[in-house]
């Protein structure tokens, strides 16, 4: 099919998707989404095209075609293709009782919530990957399971959610914990400006880390004068801080055998004792900044491999702590700058001296900010990519 | 039993230019269906390749509880094709990088340590069946250019600006003045300062009014919020809510990004009085929340096949009578601020926080020193009780996330002076 060009890729994805929808406590909808598409790289005299569809046919080979002939995107080969043993990534429940799984899922939150759940959704599906090129072929069969609660009550809100790969989420936990919240921001207070040690949750540190810090060991950011940790390799960044990317872990939510590109996964460091050691990287990016590949990310057959972090794993010193301000999440933590790393952003279940209140805000520079981290508590949490446990930053200043 | 079938076919050409070279060229095409049924008051919902009658069982058989939902089922019928003044399909795509490169030459300056310019453009072909009868279809085409520069100075700073409509390739002819204007904006952005902090007088240019009233009012009046009591707005149809100079509306008919002829619930498109004169008016409402509140349906959309929801269109501020100057002379001390990196709301508080592009310290009236990483934070009902309103209106494309679903939108208004908490050291 593809005799046209000097190599290919092949990149197949089948998906069973199901969810309901919880809408002022009430079941509102049972979804059942089927969906199976491709995505296809070329190469031809050197130069990589995309092209994407839900049926492989000739139309998909006419406008590689076509596109390889405007490509100024320089890749000479796919990688070779290799599959690493990860446990835990699939569970036979998921796939063939989802019906049951959901149905169950909302009897606990129902009978567990103590306020109003404005909204939400639980998911699960059952995805297939397939990646195949000139150098052979990888799939893998893998399940998710994610829960988003909102509770409101009088004037308070709150959000919360959890995944996994297997139907073992303590559904009682999460819903009483956003109930709990969302009735304590009922009762919240002005925050008081001061300067005081300050616990971040495992939720808000990922907030934080996701949106201003991880982009700068983007290894294309990195290649295109986008991060400012280009050319500081050896350097000491942030002492004392240890953070490694693990797609091998048994179990976890962003853990593969194989990346999107079909490169077997391999755990890597990216900040030891606080010196820089390495950046992530899909293929072309490894072979630029002589890297390690394997952190290449599809959002749906139809994207473009990018790079993304796995599991992010934060290592601090661990022990016990008491700090006189606690954020649960933070409120736009998007809009943070992910190049120069400056935020300024707005806490959202926040706790002064134990209170529940409002309207605190952090500044900085995450850089600096993480400076300042001195510890983390010994129960660590998985929240989308970062694993961590609550992080106590000292001397920081609270705006209100 | 009230069923809809809804036929998707898209088909998206997008392309880079990163420091001058063509990367991440990409054709994609996508073909679905989507069946939904209401049966005892609850909504299965299937998606898949299948036949009218088996997409309907399958959906039928994911009815399995009982609720409390109902629909205005009111059949529309009606085919629209947008009309493109400059046909996609007669620009071959070596004429589309060539476009790119004579953008790239004004990013070529001086300082700018990166630049990417992205374009894309995306047809969308739907039909929507419902069970009382309606059929309705489109075809309409979106065209954009994303422009993003980096420069390095006293600080790495990167700056970006969006040009996206509904329409053909003249959508992007304005993309030359965008580009000067991206150029020299990030390079003074290297050299600005980290703003004050505190509550004061702010002066929103257009772009920034237009993401306050979509995210700080346009959320709370989508119905779904409201009747999940999860709105600061419940309850407050008849009301006044803001200042007497504040008119807000939602209107997909303009033809800016947020355009659609139909809804994806097949409900003929108008436009929709949000708040007149200070008082609220409507909300926005899917066919579901239209029965249970008894507003007007309309504002049903969905991201590519999924289950549709209450969305906004083209939203924004009506224009007031006073001119940029006027407002600048009334901030004794205060600030500018330009565009905005993104926001957060939370309706059911009405608390907002955006964060800026960059903005100028204002005294006296007099636009000052350039500032950077602002945020712009307060309470939606507060901050529109106290507000003047400029001549101007202009609208700013982008794609709003909403339940894990992103849909064209723009957001529009004029200069607006409000008080509210800005953040900075």
């Amino acid at each position: 099919m593809f005799e046209a060009f000097d190599a290919f890729e092949v990149y197949e994805v089948r998906s069973k998707y199901y969810s309901i929808s919880i809408e002022k406590s009430r079941i509102k909808n049972v979804s059942e989404e089927f969906e199976k598409g491709y995505g296809v790289r070329v190469i031809k005299d050197g130069k990589l095209a995309f092209s994407s569809a839900t049926s492989l046919d000739k139309s998909l080979v006419e406008k590689l075609e076509k596109l390889v002939r405007i490509s100024e995107d320089e890749l000479d080969s796919f990688p070779s293709v290799g599959k690493r043993r990860v446990g835990g990534l699939y569970d036979k429940k998921l796939e063939e009782n989802p019906l049951e799984v959901l149905k169950e899922s909302f009897e606990t939150i129902e009978a567990e919530r103590s306020c109003e759940i404005a909204s939400g959704i639980v998911e699960i599906e059952t995805l297939e990957r397939r990646v195949w090129n000139d150098t052979g072929e990888v799939s893998e069969k893998a399940t998710f399971f994610a829960v988003m609660l909102e509770a409101v009550h009088d004037k308070g809100s709150a959000y919360e959610f959890d995944a996994s790969r297997k139907a073992d989420l303590n559904l009682e936990r999460l819903t009483e914990k956003v109930c709990s919240l969302a009735i304590d921001d009922s009762k919240a207070k002005k925050a008081e400006r001061r300067v005081c040690d300050v616990v971040l949750s495992p939720l808000a540190f990922h907030q934080l880390l996701y949106f201003s810090f991880y982009p700068s060991f983007n290894g294309e950011n990195v290649v295109k004068g986008r991060s400012v940790l280009n050319g500081r390799k050896g350097e000491t960044i942030i002492e004392g801080l240890t953070i490694y990317d693990d797609p091998t872990l048994e179990g976890k939510v962003f853990s593969y055998s194989f990346d999107d590109e079909g490169v077997k996964a391999e755990r890597k460091i990216l900040l030891e004792e606080g010196v820089l050691k390495g950046f992530l990287c899909d293929f072309k990016h490894s072979r630029i900044l002589g890297e390690k590949a394997g952190n290449a990310f599809r959002e749906d057959f139809d994207s473009l491999p990018k790079i993304h972090p796995s599991n992010i794993v934060v290592e601090i010193e661990k022990g016990s702590f008491d700090a006189d301000f606690y954020v649960h999440s933070f409120i736009g933590a998007h809009t943070a700058n992910p190049v120069s790393g400056d935020f300024s952003l707005e806490c959202m279940n926040a706790y002064q001296n134990g209170e529940p209140v409002r309207g605190a805000m952090l500044y900085g520079n995450v850089f600096e900010f993480l400076k300042k981290v001195s510890c983390m508590s010994k129960n660590v949490r998985q929240v989308e990519n970062t694993i961590c446990g609550d992080v106590l930053v000292e001397n920081v200043e609270i705006k209100a | 039993m009230y069923y809809e079938i809804r036929e998707l076919e898209a088909k998206s050409f997008q392309v880079s230019l990163e420091n001058g070279k063509v990367e991440n060229a990409k054709y994609s095409e996508y073909c679905g269906k989507s069946f939904r049924v209401l049966k005892n008051g609850f909504w299965g919902y299937f998606v898949g390749n299948l036949r009218d009658e088996e997409g309907l069982k399958r959906a039928e058989k994911l009815a399995i509880f009982e609720a409390d939902s109902e629909v205005d089922s009111t059949p529309f019928e009606g085919s629209f094709v947008f009309k493109q003044k400059k046909k996609l399909e007669d620009i071959s795509v070596e004429e589309k990088v060539e476009f790119l490169r004579e953008i790239d030459k004004i990013l070529r300056k001086e300082g700018i340590v990166s630049r990417k310019l992205t374009y894309l453009e995306v047809f969308r072909n739907v039909r929507i069946r419902n069970s009382s009868g309606g059929e309705v279809s489109y075809e309409v085409p979106r065209c954009g250019i994303i422009i993003q520069a980096y420069a390095k100075g006293e600080t790495l700073q990167f700056y970006g600006e969006r040009l996206m409509k509904v329409g053909g390739f003249e959508v992007v002819d304005k993309a030359y003045d965008v580009a000067e204007n991206v150029v020299e904006t990030v390079l003074k952005l290297t050299k600005a300062k980290t703003p004050p902090s505190g509550k004061m007088k702010v002066v929103m240019d257009p772009s920034l009014t237009g993401v306050f009233v979509h995210e700080a009012f346009g959320h709370a009046v989508e119905a779904d919020h409201v009747l999940q009591n999860a709105s600061v707005l419940a309850g407050k149809l008849g009301e006044k809510v803001a200042d007497e100079s504040v008119t807000i509306y939602d209107d997909p008919t303009l033809e800016e990004f947020g355009f659609f002829p139909f809804d994806d619930e097949g409900f003929k498109a108008e436009r929709k009085t949000i708040v007149e004169g200070g008082v609220l008016k409507s909300y926005l409402h899917s066919r579901e929340t239209a029965k249970k509140l008894g507003g007007k349906a309309g504002n049903g959309r969905s991201d590519s096949l999924d289950f549709p929801i209450v969305r906004m269109s083209n939203t924004f501020l009506s224009p007031g009578d006073y001119t940029l100057e006027e407002l600048l002379e009334e901030v004794k001390e205060g600030v500018i601020l330009f565009g905005s990196r993104g926001g957060e709301t939370n309706p059911a508080t009405g608390y907002f926080h955006f964060n800026t592009k960059y903005g100028y310290i204002v005294r006296k009236g007099e636009i000052e020193e350039m500032i950077r990483d602002v945020s712009l934070s307060g309470k939606t009902l507060e901050t529109l009780r106290n507000v003047k309103v400029s001549k101007d209106l202009s609208f700013d494309p982008g794609f709003c996330g909403k339940a894990g679903q992103l849909v064209p939108v723009a957001d529009g208004g004029p200069y607006t002076l409000v008080e509210a908490f800005v953040g900075g050291e």
